[in-house]
């Protein structure tokens, strides 16, 4: 129905303004950011290290269990 | 009030009584019918049911369901408390839509007005883009080491290797709904944090030591998300990591990684508050900002399928050495319920052919549980799925500017219902 293409438009429109900043954007892959690498290269070494572990990684919980 | 951990928000969202129908839209949109009443009488949350994801908040069309968590004046407060550094970190999807709160056309890709807009508000910037490139980094090396394992054959090296598939963990409302409904597959969760989270524990170390020069405990983290379950995530007590980091270094002081969090809504009457127009303000690039520095992977995060099409452009070049040719990797991207592609990549260690399966849904309402029993059930074909709870991604999330469209849907919808 036209009702939900209605509320679909808002949405598309928002979707485009971020791949348009994709497109213009100079570099285009995470690996490539030169600032993420420093923050390994100073501080947090790799991906995955034990300080990134402490700091970026995390657990769940099992809410079912939780009264 | 069960399913909570001890000081987790148990209310980010609430019907006001006296503005509800009754009319059952907001029942359309929650994907956990968490909400009760008649129709024609009025509606209630049931919070134990509740994943905070605000899909009733931007679809009722009386504007009934409220998020009754509001920050603006105590971090106007802190904004002129100028012992502290007040760092806002905003994530990709509010780029795209807090210029409609200002009159402008949703879409309107208005970074550098909003960086003017926060910096004259007083705010250090840590763009949450920032840390999506990093989640891509933690999130996609531990897709790796699982694939080198369990489809290369290569021994488990490192910390417990979990099961594949591997499911994104950044959307808040969703790692909220397994932990209630689907505890089974909380393994199969990418143990990464989400880029919010991330940006708080790195402002608080990283940021406090290296860029700002200040003392942890004097760093004020402001989540500016276009989402109302960001609101509950912040005040998850696990995410006090820098808090416990800084232990470690022998300092003392117990504080969040995220203070506090606005969404875009809140930010645009922050702005209007301290008489900041989006629209006129002086634009600011925040250049030499490190941790203003995003990619193109970064940013389409807010959409669905883009934190996907991030990681096979890093996933793709660490298996096989070279860049994705065509950056654009459309089978993930659109509105389609549930999106599958299959991607194959040549092994540059070992020149072995391998076959990445990768699936993306948006929507927990109608598209989410099925892929979830398929993975219970241990039957599914994927590595990796991607997994947002609002139709369309963060960019249609419960915290952002309500229905744009010049009421289209509102007024279609008053003129049907017969007590309007």
């Amino acid at each position: 129905t036209d009702l939900v293409q209605d509320r679909n438009k808002y949405i598309k429109m928002r979707t485009a303004g971020l791949y348009k900043d994709d497109a213009k954007a100079k570099i285009r892959q995470s690996h490539n950011n030169l600032a993420v690498a420093d923050v390994y290269k100073k501080f947090a070494q790799n991906p995955l290290s034990h300080l990134a572990e402490e700091l970026f990684h995390t657990k769940y919980v099992n809410r079912t269990k939780l009264v | 009030m069960k399913g909570f951990q001890a000081q987790e928000l148990s209310r980010v969202i609430e019907i006001d009584r006296k503005t509800c129908k009754g009319c059952d839209s907001c029942k359309a949109f929650c994907p956990t019918d968490a909400i009760e009443g008649k129709y024609g009488a009025t509606h209630k949350i049931d919070s134990d049911k509740c994943i905070f994801c605000g899909q009733c908040l931007v679809n009722c069309p009386f504007g009934a369901p409220k998020d009754i968590v509001d920050p603006v004046d105590q971090i106007i407060s802190k904004l002129k408390d100028k012992s502290l550094t007040v760092v806002a970190t905003t994530a990709p999807a509010v780029r795209v839509a807090i210029g409609e709160e200002f009159g402008m056309e949703p879409g309107s890709l208005v970074t550098e007005k909003l960086y003017g807009a926060l910096k004259q508000a007083g705010f250090k910037m840590l763009d949450t883009n920032f840390t999506a490139d990093q989640t891509i980094m933690e999130e996609g090396m531990e897709l790796i080491a699982k694939i080198r394992h369990y489809a290369l054959g290569e021994p488990a090296t490192g910390g417990h290797l979990g099961p594949l598939p591997q499911f994104t963990s950044c959307c808040p409302a969703w790692i909220r709904f397994v932990e209630l409904y689907y505890p089974e597959v909380i393994p199969n969760l990418s143990s990464a944090k989400s880029p919010m989270m991330m940006a708080g524990s790195l402002a608080k170390t990283y940021g406090a030591k290296e860029i700002w020069k200040t003392s942890p405990d004097k760093v004020f983290v402001v989540g500016v998300m276009p989402c109302t379950a960001k609101k509950f995530e912040a005040s998850r007590p696990e995410f006090h990591s820098a808090a416990h980091y800084w232990k470690t270094q022998g300092q003392t002081g117990e504080y969040p990684d995220i203070d506090t969090v606005l969404t875009t809504r809140d930010l645009a009457r922050l702005f209007k508050k301290l008489n900041i127009d989006l629209k006129t303000v002086t634009e600011f690039a925040d250049a030499d900002n490190p941790l203003a520095q995003y990619t193109g992977a970064g940013t389409i995060f807010g959409n669905t399928g883009g934190v996907m099409e991030a990681a096979l452009r890093t996933g793709y070049f660490v298996i096989t050495g070279q860049e994705l040719g065509v950056l654009e990797f459309k089978p993930v991207r659109g509105l389609e319920g549930v999106k599958t592609a299959d991607v194959p990549l040549k092994d540059q260690k070992t020149g072995k052919e391998i076959v990445l399966k990768v699936a993306v849904a948006h929507g927990t309402k109608d598209n989410v549980r099925g892929l979830v029993e398929q993975v219970k059930a241990g039957k599914s074909p994927y590595h990796f799925i991607e997994i947002m709870n609002c139709p369309g991604g963060c960019i249609n999330g419960g915290g952002q500017p309500i229905n744009p469209m010049g009421t289209s849907w509102l007024d279609k919808t008053k003129a049907m219902l017969p007590w309007s």
